[in-house]
């Protein structure tokens, strides 16, 4: 496969100072343990200070034992994309979480489902089949387009566990697992399905997370199952050049993305597969923050082995958040947690969740939560208290349509 | 851990393991490894079972490690025996994939300072991390010997296809109280990590390279 030819396209300019930055880590001992339950609807409560969740929304997907692990939504179109276990997907609108449409057609594993952030009527998934394929949400049938890398000489499909689109809409960048021994990035037009080119020498291990610069359209960062996060910089014309930075984690990711910070830099939350969360600057040695799975639980008061993380999520204040939850004997608790400085403090529970949670999508402009996961059950959660009424008379929340589960 | 896997139980099994490396002395340092069996785990839609874990005692002694140093790194590494190179050494190789690639091979782990390991990419090229081999940080703020044997004594583990697992977790010749507390640190942390714990273990095992696998559970 040839190397990657150079990205003609408008770049943004940014700044980059001289960081140096280097705030060492330590995972602080200092977490504000209070209880994982949030306060209902008490006439005193400050609105502003403590935002409580109810779930205003829940409806059981898919039979138990199809499990919900890739998800996101569209804001745009109030619409929400989910990927079943049983290599299915389907299209629900977020209101009354209606049913629209399934997609068949990958083979295996799908390993990430997102919507096209240039064209809301296209979703995109990944599979370990050795494709990407994109489906045109007004119409059923097949997907509109198949994208697969078959360049080895073997002329076997390289399996994907990871991508993303760039925000123009017009590239496709895929992580693969160790195929062969190697590890390949690939990219391809989104628009065409043609194979652009591909890294295959910065990571040595399976390529578990993609994600595209937020801003920057020609930076793209990989997370591997060999610990680095790398950063590259797609306006060069060949890999060693593209290869930004290396960013060691020490460790095995599970998910990745990019946030936004103050000044000319962009943060970079990943989640390891031992449920420890680090916080990185782009261009930092070590992470700046990190929390591990023993601080994260003490924070909600859980059983450290009974409780895991979900993901990372930026409020449109700016201020990260992390999704957690637990799963006991007799119950599947949900939280999120506030992240402030190097500390966590409850900012709401969950009440009412259901199964363990695998993926979330967070609507950062009204706030709203979706969760899903080994129930095969969607969850859409809001701000506030169901059908409650402050003191000041106001009703706070809209009906809440619960349609039962079992 | 001890409901399940008795001290006794696990003792015995150590011993066990560590007598039959003695009986049949074999050339090279043997390593010892558990195993872990699972069940009730679809590796196609459960979460991935990964990561690494810090153990209480080395278990691959002969690592080498190599410090990729600022001038305090290098002398220090210097004064300690450490084999080292710094940026002028680094720039010689010239970003030229052979002599790369040949480096990666002469060590099994590297450090590197704040100062160097931001120009890693810049000054090697891809290579390091092709060979699975990116350094991890060495700070001012930490010892180096402490940060070396904290890279000595890390283990990582992966679970890809198949329901079983291998992880070095000692060697032969560690006394039996050394290798009994590294492999009670290690079960108890991937079990820890599975969603079902005890429930999706089907099977325990401990044995050294050559030696037969003992059953611990």
């Amino acid at each position: 496969m040839k190397n990657l030819e150079s990205i003609k396209q408008k770049i943004e300019e940014v700044e980059i100072s001289q960081s140096d930055d280097d705030s060492d880590s330590e995972d602080s001992g200092s977490d504000s343990s209070e209880s994982g339950e949030s306060s209902s609807a008490d006439s005193d409560i400050n609105v502003d200070l403590k935002v409580s969740y109810h779930l205003s929304q829940e409806k059981a997907v898919s039979m138990q034992k199809i499990y919900i692990c890739h998800m996101c939504g569209s804001a745009s179109t109030n619409q929400v994309a989910t990927a079943f276990s049983d290599l299915t997907s389907s299209l629900y609108d977020i209101n009354g979480l209606q049913h629209i449409r399934t997609f068949e057609g990958h083979q295996k594993t799908i390993t990430n489902i997102r919507f096209n952030p240039s064209d809301p009527h296209q979703i995109v998934s990944s599979s370990t089949d050795g494709t990407v394929r994109f489906w045109d949400i007004r119409k059923a049938g097949k997907s509109a387009l198949i994208f697969k890398d078959d360049t080895a000489e073997s002329k076997q499909l390289k399996p994907f566990l990871s991508f993303d689109i760039s925000k123009s809409g017009h590239f496709l960048c895929a992580g693969t697992e160790l195929f062969d021994g190697d590890a390949f990035l690939v990219f391809g037009d989104a628009r065409s399905g043609k194979i652009l080119g591909g890294y295959w020498e910065s990571h040595s291990d399976d390529i578990t997370q993609v994600a595209f610069h937020p801003n920057l359209s020609d930076s793209v960062a990989s997370g591997s199952a060999d610990g680095l996060i790398n950063i590259y910089n797609l306006k060069s014309d060949n890999e060693d050049d593209a290869l930004i930075s290396s960013l060691n984690t020490e460790s095995t990711i599970d998910k990745l993305a990019w946030y936004q910070i103050e000044g000319a830099h962009k943060g970079l939350s990943c989640i390891l597969d031992t449920m420890e969360i680090q916080l990185w600057e782009d261009d930092g040695v070590s992470p700046y923050s990190t929390f591990s799975r023993k601080h994260i639980s003490k924070s909600t008061s859980w059983k450290v082995d009974e409780s895991y993380v979900v993901n990372v999520h930026q409020a449109a204040s700016g201020d990260l958040y992390v999704l957690t939850g637990a799963s006991t004997k007799n119950s599947e608790d949900l939280a999120f947690l506030h992240i402030k400085d190097k500390t966590l403090l409850v900012e709401t529970a969950l009440p009412g969740n259901k199964q363990r949670v695998r993926c979330s999508w967070y609507n950062s402009e009204n706030g709203s939560l979706i969760t899903a996961g080994e129930g095969g059950i969607l969850s859409v959660w809001k701000s506030g208290t169901e059908k409650g009424h402050d003191n000041s008379g106001k009703i706070l929340s809209k009906t809440s349509v619960r349609s039962k589960p079992y | 851990m001890t409901s399940k896997v008795s001290r006794d139980t696990l003792y015995e099994c150590v011993n066990a393991v560590l007598q039959h490396s003695q009986e049949k002395k074999r050339n090279f340092l043997e390593t010892v490894e558990i195993q872990i069996g699972l069940k009730n785990y679809d590796p196609q839609k459960d979460k991935r079972f990964s990561g690494t874990v810090k153990l209480k005692h080395i278990p691959r002694p002969k690592m080498k490690v190599c410090i990729l140093g600022d001038q305090q790194h290098c002398d220090e590494a210097k004064a300690n025996n450490v084999p080292f190179m710094d940026v002028e050494a680094l720039k010689k190789l010239n970003k030229n994939k052979k002599l790369v690639k040949k480096l990666a091979k002469q060590y099994d782990a590297f450090l590197a300072s704040e100062a160097l390991i931001k120009q890693i990419p810049r000054l090697l090229g891809p290579g390091l991390n092709k060979a699975g081999k990116f350094p991890g940080l060495l700070s001012h703020q930490e010892s180096m010997m402490a940060k070396i044997d904290e890279v000595k004594a890390t283990i990582k583990f992966q679970m890809k296809k198949v329901l079983c697992l291998s992880v070095a977790v000692g060697h032969v010749t560690m006394s039996p109280d050394e290798l009994v507390q590294n492999v009670h640190l290690s079960i108890n942390f991937l079990v820890s990590l599975l969603k079902k714990h005890w429930q999706n273990v089907r099977s325990l095992h401990v044995k050294s390279t050559m030696g037969p696998p003992q059953r611990l559970y």
